[in-house]
């Protein structure tokens, strides 16, 4: 599922969950704004919990 | 984008990311917000499956053939007697012998007594110990760098079940350093790390009712006491009378609750 997101998306949600990264160093990492690290990964759990209701009611 | 300009707090206090006064205010808005309350829901559900995704189990067969790897690394146990090095020698014949039987007898009994008597799991402050001389390597003493008790406690909850009371004990010459989650026997504990002149204490927190002995482990004094949340070990290069300060200080300065 996570494989399906966009690839700016899919980075910011796995440095968060699997790396466990704070907002903070994510933005360091990837020279990205905290702002923008947080609407990143705002747009990706969103993309994912609609993909699964999609899948249920499927 | 969000319909509710905090959602994306909502998301940062998911993620651990909000002071205690920030989330204060947030649990405010929660409670008047439909939106917020939504996608609180909406994001813990997708953390949900994220985590499910990302982390999956081992194969069976990949997990028997590390076990069974692991097994054959390991030198096997000998059988006693066959294994008795020559300097055990002496013992098998004085036994043997019984020509002090009295006194074996005692040591049996000393034996059992030790055996039977309510203890700490063998190794346990062992690892609390290697627990703070691994976090002194560096980069590696705290997971939150802070001296914000209002920081490391919430860091502290969003991560553990139970998490313990971080007061300031700048007063008292113990400057908090902030925190990090170390793993004793199978489970994540809370570790504070306070600072005394150019010396570290790691603060251990572990399930209350642990029987622990203060004493001194490869240059290090470890000194534990309890109440009721929890059991608290304390490890340092500080001399024995300075951990005893830093308990007191710390006994006596646990933060009243905060009043919102």
């Amino acid at each position: 599922m996570i494989a399906a997101l966009p690839i700016e998306l899919r980075e910011t949600l796995v440095l968060r969950e699997l790396e466990e990264l704070s907002y903070k160093e994510i933005a360091e990492v990837t020279r990205m704004p905290i702002g923008t690290v947080m609407s990143r990964l705002w747009r990706a759990r969103r993309l994912l919990a609609q993909a699964a209701r999609r899948d249920e009611a499927a | 984008m969000p319909d509710c300009d905090k959602v994306l707090l909502v998301q940062a206090e998911l993620d651990g990311e909000l002071g205690a006064a920030e989330a204060a205010g947030l649990a405010a808005h929660r409670a008047e917000c439909p939106i917020c309350e939504a996608a609180a829901v909406e994001l813990a559900q997708a953390r949900a499956l994220v985590r499910d995704d990302l982390y999956q189990p081992v194969p069976e067969d990949v997990r028997h053939r590390v076990m069974t790897a692991l097994a054959a690394a390991r030198p096997a146990r000998p059988a006693m007697a066959a294994a008795a090095p020559e300097s055990l020698g002496w013992w098998h014949r004085w036994w043997s012998n019984g020509a002090s039987f009295g006194l074996g007898a005692a040591c049996a009994a000393a034996l059992a007594v030790l055996l039977l008597m309510p203890a700490m799991p063998p190794g346990l402050t062992e690892q609390v110990i290697a627990g703070h001389v691994r976090a002194l390597q560096p980069g590696h003493l705290q997971d939150v760098a802070s001296e914000d008790r209002h920081t490391v406690k919430p860091w502290f909850t969003s991560r553990l079940p139970e998490s313990p009371q971080v007061p300031d004990l700048a007063a008292q010459g113990f400057v908090l350093m902030g925190g990090r989650v170390d793993v004793v026997g199978h489970d994540p504990v809370a570790t504070i790390v306070y600072k005394h002149a150019a010396h570290t204490v790691s603060l251990t927190t572990l399930p209350p009712g642990q029987s622990v002995s203060d004493r001194a482990i490869a240059g290090y004094n470890v000194r534990s006491w309890s109440d009721a949340e929890f059991t608290y070990i304390a490890v340092s290069d500080l001399p024995s009378a300075d951990l005893a300060l830093f308990e007191r200080a710390f006994s006596a300065g646990s933060p009243m609750p905060e009043v919102k």
